[in-house]
Order: structure tokens, then sequence, then C-alpha cells
């Protein structure tokens, strides 16, 4: 496990993923695009009920995403008992949070701006 | 700390502490070099120690510990070839600076070196030079060398398709041919996995086609007989292969046989369990523990007196029997036996005090040097051998058998096997633990669980032996000095219950060398579990085609 690179990190997401890694790292880009636009774009686009409701959206998909995983690798919530183990589990949560939340501010920004 | 200055490029001083690295950083130095073995004085910082404080200011490191025994041309040359390879300005150093220097004057005053015994293999200039420094020291990254040697590979498991992925990348024009009868590929790392009902017997399933490397020449057949004296390998069929170089990668034989009244038969009945026999005996043995977990009773957990690969396996298969116990409220009733073939569960001894904590905490008992000589499934009576002679028997309603382990018997039969001592006895073969390459034959080098080496036999062990017996093939090959060792690495993922592991990773010191940072080796949890359970597949197939 020694010597555990980014490159190293890249080939084995693509082994774990097997057929599904191509799709998931397009969705994964297309996420992040959708919310580099909410950043750019949200502030002016988007009002402020908008955006609470989106990161509100967000939050929860977070906790959802926090609350399934220990379950998705067949352990559970009780297991996690370290500082890393929590950690590992919230830097997961806020990570769904935020892609989720600024996707979908993204997507009201696009929406006004058709609708304009 | 005094720092003497030899010429532009090196400069040796007598021992650092730690806290003195970043200031070296500072300084300008790009690489610092460890000429002193660990534990010459109390309180002295190890090499590692100085190596992870000098990785974190952006400072090569390697580690040539020597004494003055050990102050040869062979190691002055390695050191030249550390300076020639390693990003200067070097720090070098000892207890005092003496032996750096004496290094350096020996290594300056050799003699242009002759070409190496097999530098006529060289067919070409190297295609390219070395493409740079890498990131880790002692490891540099290469381009391909032109060569027509003939490399045979012995085994095609993990360590044998490792060594043909890294060799044919880093070689052009050899020819390398692995000898490997097997079409089903097992990723063995799974077997417990499987035997806990964690995962389906196909989990472990590969096919060697998958991760056999393009240009490499697959030879169906296995060695039966190996010829170092005439540099040759005979094949089951026939087939008489010369060689310039041999990396002997066959694994292990586990021996059933040696346990009287035993056989690969019973494994599923009786409640007898044992994962090691393969995927439909992992399988097996999940259908006899979840048997066993539904009824309760005496549950015994054996553990070989020879070495064996994955050595936390016998322990992890203990927990999780403890656990399913548990999960369907029959523990209670059940006594759950660990049987040790010595005084200590484990090689590592903060692991074993670790272990022993926990083994307490779920109430497994732990009979010590009983090692299991015979089982009788008609009775479910098993008989241990114990100290000075002695035996003891057990009746179990359910037992983890795991045989002894040797070298496959074409290993034994030749000349390649430890003469005497510890390793002899099983045939394991009589590498240097350092640099892989045999110690009389010094064309051959050995990977995987065949090595006579302290430590070492398992998969992620293979990840680090691998590259080091390529780099010595391909840099003598290249007439360079090999710079490369393997420091003992070996890692366990030690399974405590379903969803909870510690990420156990030593040396051969028995130093705990954890790779990632707030990850408490010590220490179960459910990270070390999702590594477990989800990135480890990964990392070893990646690992094969040389990716990972």
């Amino acid at each position: 496990m020694q010597d555990i690179t980014i490159g190293a990190f890249w080939a084995m997401a693509g082994e774990m993923l097997g057929a599904a890694f191509w799709p998931l790292v397009l969705l994964i880009a297309a996420l992040a695009l959708l919310d580099f636009v909410g950043l750019v774009r949200g502030p002016k686009r988007v009002g402020r009920r908008s955006w609470l409701l989106a990161l509100g959206i967000g939050a929860a998909a977070g906790i959802a995403a926090m609350l399934a995983a220990p379950g998705i690798t067949q352990s559970s919530l009780a297991q996690v008992v370290t500082v890393t183990d929590w950690l590992f589990l919230v830097a997961l949560g806020l990570g769904v949070a935020l892609a989720v939340g600024l996707a979908l501010v993204a997507l009201l920004s696009l929406r006004r701006a058709t609708e304009a | 700390m005094d720092i003497k200055t030899l010429d532009e490029g090196l400069s040796v001083a007598g021992q650092i502490r730690p806290e003195e690295v970043p200031g070296l950083a500072e300084a300008g130095f790009r690489t610092i070099i460890c000429n002193r073995p660990d534990g010459e004085d109390p309180g002295q910082p190890t090499a590692a120690e100085i190596e992870i404080v000098a990785r974190a200011a952006g400072i090569a490191f390697a580690d040539l510990p020597v004494t003055g025994s050990s102050l040869t041309p062979e190691a002055a040359r390695t050191f030249a070839g550390l300076l020639d390879t390693l990003p200067g300005p070097v720090l070098a150093y000892c207890r005092s600076g003496a032996r750096s220097e004496r290094l350096w004057h020996m290594a300056t005053e050799a003699a242009p070196q002759s070409p190496g015994r097999r530098a006529v293999l060289v067919g070409g200039a190297t295609l390219a030079a070395v493409a740079g420094l890498a990131a880790v020291a002692g490891r540099p990254s290469q381009a391909a060398v032109a060569t027509r040697a003939r490399i045979v590979i012995a085994g095609g498991g993990a360590a044998g398709l490792t060594v043909a992925t890294l060799l044919s990348r880093q070689l052009e024009g050899a020819a390398i041919t692995v000898i490997e009868p097997r079409e089903e590929h097992n990723y063995q790392p799974g077997y417990t996995l499987v035997g806990a009902g964690v995962k389906p017997a196909d989990y472990t399933v590969l096919r060697t086609a998958d991760f056999m490397p393009a240009g490499v020449t697959w030879l169906r057949e296995t060695a039966a007989a190996f010829e170092p004296e005439a540099n040759a390998v005979v094949t089951d069929a026939g087939t008489r292969l010369e060689y310039d170089y041999l990396v002997v990668a066959t694994g292990l034989v586990l021996d059933y046989a040696a346990i009287e009244g035993m056989s690969t038969d019973l494994i599923g009945q009786h409640g007898i369990a044992s994962v090691y026999a393969g995927p439909a005996a992992a399988a097996a043995s999940w259908q006899a523990l979840s048997a066993f977990a539904d009824t309760g009773g005496v549950g015994i957990f054996t553990r070989p007196a020879t070495d064996m690969k994955c050595a936390g396996a016998p322990l992890k298969q203990a927990f999780l029997a403890d656990d399913h116990l548990r999960r369907r409220g029959t523990r209670d009733r059940s006594e759950v036996i660990y049987t040790a073939h010595s005084k200590l569960l484990f090689s590592v001894p903060l692991v074993t005090d670790r272990v022993e904590e926990l083994f307490v905490r779920q109430g497994i008992e732990v009979r010590r040097e009983h090692v299991l000589a015979a089982i009788d499934p008609a009775t479910r009576i098993a008989r241990f051998a114990t100290p000075e002679g002695g035996s003891a028997e057990m009746k179990w309603d359910f037992i983890n058998v795991i045989p002894p382990m040797r070298a496959p018997q074409s290993v034994r039969d030749s000349a390649l096997p430890w003469q005497e001592g510890r390793m002899a006895a099983d045939g394991w073969i009589e590498v240097d633990k350092f640099t892989l390459r045999h110690a009389r034959f010094a064309n051959v080098f050995g990977v995987g669980d065949i090595c006579g080496v302290p430590k070492g036999k398992t998969a992620a062990s293979v990840k680090w032996q691998a590259p080091v017996a390529v780099h010595h093939i391909v840099e003598e090959i290249a007439s360079r000095a090999p710079v490369m060792t393997y420091n003992g690495y070996t890692s366990c993922p030690l399974i405590t219950s379903i969803g909870t592991a510690m990420l156990v990773e030593f040396d051969y010191d028995d130093n705990l060398v954890p790779t990632f940072p707030g990850i408490d080796p010590l220490a179960e949890g459910w990270l070390p579990w999702v590594i477990k359970e989800v990135g480890l597949k990964a990392a070893y197939t990646a690992m094969l085609q040389g990716k990972a």
C-alpha cells in the first residue's frame, strides 16, 4: 500500500469501477462544469431563496450520503469510530452536499436565463 | 552539526537529527544518504525517522547502512550509483561522517567500472537516458533498455505477472517467458472475505490472460526442475528453457497431507473450514462457519508452524467467527479458541500486544504452542503437537484448518533453497533479503511467497519486491549500479469484525510503516475496512498491470 500516488488512485478507481469508470468520469466532469456555472452565475441570476433551497437539498444529499456510506460497505455507522473515519465520512458528505447544491444552483440559473 | 564538504556535489556529517533536516533543505541539500545502521547507539534516530522528515522537506532519501566490515567495493559502487542517480547536492551521514567519507574515497579511487558480467547482453544503446529522478529516493525511473537477454519467470501468480509487466516495460527486445499452467488467476487476499460470507466465491476469480503483458511468451506448463548451475529450467512437459536471468515466483504449496486425516475434500464438511485451498474451498468454509454460527459450540482456529502467506488471516478468521456468533446470538454458548504455533500471536510485537488485548475483549481463548497434527472428522477431535513432544486433544464443532506451507517440490529438489537454518526445512530460496538476488546464483532472483526472507508473504509485499528484483536485472543489463532495496514491507488489513479493521503495515525491523497519514495501524476503524473491502482488489489488479 505504500507509495500511493494520484496516478495509482486513478488506476485503482479504473479497476474498481470497470466499464462504469469513464461514464462516471464524464458525469463528474459535467457536474463540475455545472458547479462552476453555479459559482460564476449563481449569485447574479439566482435569488436568495433558490440558493437556500439548493444548498438545503445539497445538505440533505450530503447527510444521506454520510448515513448510507457505511452500509454500502457492509459496515454500519456504529463502526465509524476513529477521528480519521469521521473526517473521511464528513469529507464525503461535504463533497456530495457541495456538488449537489451547486449543481442545483447552476440548473436554476440556467432556467432563469432560459425564461428571460 | 559539522558538515564537511568533499566536493561540490557531496558533503558528509555525523548523525543528524530529524529536527535538523528542514535546515538542510534550506541549505540546499536535495538528497540525504544514511550510511549508519539503526540501533548503533541508544536514542539514535532511525533512518526511517530521518526519511519521513526528509521527504516532507522535499529531500530525496536513500539508506545504505555500512559498518567497518561492510565497507566493501560493492558498497562503494552502490554509493557511487546513488550519487550518480539522486539529485545533488547530497549529504551523507553516519555516526561521525567517517564511513560516508570512506565510501566516497573508495568510490572515487576505484577504477572505472568494467562492464557487468552480462553487459554483453546489451543489444544496443540505452534507448533513452534516465528519464528523470523518481519522487521516491532510490527508485530512479528509467527508459527502456535494449537487450537480447533471455529471462524466464517461473510462476504466473501475483509475483510472476507483476515482474513480467515491469520487465516488459523496462526492457526492449528481451525474450521474457512466463511458465504458468493455470488459466485462472485467484485474488487470494479476498479468500477471507469469501470465507466470512462478505463476498461471493467468484469475487476472487480472475483470468491469467487478462494480466499477461503483450510481448511476453506464456508457456502453459509447470516448472518441474531448476538447474541454476546450467542456467536452465525444465518443465513438466519436458521443455528446457535456458536463461540469462531467472525470476523464481512459483509461490508455495499447501501441505494438507502433513495434517493426519486432513484433505481438501473435507472442507465444508464436519465443521471443517480452510479458505486457502481456493475459491470453492473459501465458499465451502463460509457454509461451515455459517452453520456453526447458527448453533454455537467450540470453534478452533489453527495456525501452522511454518512460514505462511498472509499470516494475519488466522487471526482475522477468529475475529470474524466471533462476530458472526454475536450477530446470531450464539456467542454466549460458544468457545472461540485460537491455537498459536508459538508463544506469540503475531511476528510484530506491537501487533501481538494489540491482538492480545482484542482477544481478551472478545473472549477469544489462546492455546499457545499448539500446532495441529491430526484431525478425526468422524469424532471431530483434533490432536495438537505441544512443546517437548507432547500432544493435546480438543473436540471441535468448527475448526479452521490452515495447512503447513512450503516451497514446491521442484524448488526443494534444486540447489535454490537455503542449505541450512530455519528457512532450509521448508525449501524457501536463499535470496538476499534486501535485493532479492540469490545468494549463490547471481542471475537468479526471487519474488513473492517463495523467498526465504523474514517477512513478506503477502500480495502487498509483491508490490514492493517486484520493482526491486526488476530494477536489479535492468540495471545490471544496462551496466549501472542498482540502488533499490526491499525493506520487508508487509501489509495486513487485520479485520476485527465485519465493518472494522486495522491497517497493519510493517517492515523487517518490526517498525510500523503506515501508508496513510492519520490512520493509526493499531486502531480499529471503518476506513481500514473500506480499504480492505473496496480498495484492495482494485489496487491488486492495478499492481498486476504495473499501474499502481
